[in-house]
């Protein structure tokens, strides 16, 4: 059986009825995955319980605690560096350098 | 989405939209990777290309996309011209948003890319044909997204907070490694895929499996909307 040669798929178009349902099956299927697993797993977000049943509450909770603390953490270092930088450049640079 | 805007002025709209300080967070990145790339400075055309195929390899966001892209694709030469195109978009934008320091939210990014992928699953179902009598054009449609797809790259290096010193070919090579990473990644599902194709299954799944690629589409989106407004709370 030969296969289409380019990329427009065959000429026959699907229903419209046929695209909508699969749509919101899609969308159905998103969105139970997320409610039950995604979102307590990576946030702590947990609508339905099914997280903390399945135990991934706990790892979401942990992780938004550690990016929490991640993000603070980051602002300080980066103040930190930069003053250590400034400081590393005063060593390495006396006044009369020409460089 | 539309595609039948100007591609600049879609940029500006949506970079005014969603440019926001980026979130000091470990996003997406290997904290190993930014550890390494803090303590060092310099040009380092391996290392960056490494990475850059290793984010590529290991990103499944872009891999779907891609899979999506290729579905329907079955000449060599398509594939070559959609890829180009892709990787045209993604350039741009990894070059031109790590230059400008442009940092645009991660998690709005990669809810986009999350739409990308089920706006191709949609197109590869022929949805839009259906819905208004013709589908917007693919190739820009790849290059737009590829513009989008470049803006996560970017974010992402951006969040790594590499050292300026030998910045732009640190980014040429981060692209060609990209580039590497991708075609790596894509010779692997095209060899998958057209082991499918020589089946009777191919013609039967078809449908079912761009309503699964869909149905991840939706995933990422709302794991990445969630995402933006849980780090939005931390009030960093």
């Amino acid at each position: 059986m030969p296969l289409p040669a380019s990329s427009t798929p065959p000429p026959e178009l699907p229903s419209s009825r046929a695209l909508i349902r699969s749509t919101l099956a899609a969308l159905a299927v998103a969105v139970v995955l997320l409610l039950t697993t995604v979102l307590p797993a990576e946030y702590g977000i947990d609508p339905t319980g099914a997280g903390r049943v399945l135990g991934l509450t706990h790892m979401g909770e942990i992780k938004v605690r550690l990016a929490r603390e991640a993000a603070a953490d980051a602002a300080a270092d980066a103040a930190a560096i930069d003053e250590a930088m400034d400081d590393a450049e005063a060593v390495a640079t006396p006044p009369d350098s020409t460089a | 989405m539309t595609h039948r805007v100007p591609v600049l002025r879609a940029l500006a709209v949506s970079a005014a939209l969603i440019v926001a300080p980026s979130v000091a967070l470990a996003h997406g990145v290997a904290s190993g990777d930014k550890g390494y790339l803090q303590e060092v400075s310099g040009v380092l055309l391996i290392p960056f290309a490494y990475l850059g195929a290793k984010h590529m390899v290991t990103g499944y966001d872009h891999l779907l996309f891609l899979l999506g892209v290729i579905f329907f694709l079955y000449r060599l030469k398509d594939v070559a011209l959609y890829v180009t195109l892709f990787a045209a978009g993604h350039s741009v934008t990894l070059l031109a948003g790590v230059l400008t320091g442009v940092s645009v939210n991660a998690y709005l990014i990669d809810a986009i890319i999350g739409l990308s992928v089920v706006y191709k699953a949609l197109d590869n179902l022929r949805a839009f044909d259906r819905w208004f009598g013709r589908a917007p054009n693919p190739r820009v449609a790849v290059l737009v997204f590829g513009l989008f797809h470049g803006m996560g790259l970017a974010t992402k290096i951006l969040d790594f907070q590499v050292s300026p010193e030998g910045l732009v070919p640190n980014l040429v090579a981060f692209n060609v490694g990209v580039e590497l990473g991708q075609l790596l990644a894509l010779s692997m599902i095209l060899i998958a895929m057209s082991y499918w194709r020589r089946t009777g299954s191919f013609a039967r799944r078809a449908w079912t499996a761009n309503v699964a690629i869909m149905s991840a589409g939706f995933v990422l989106m709302g794991y990445q909307l969630v995402g933006f407004f849980v780090t939005r709370s931390f009030g960093v």
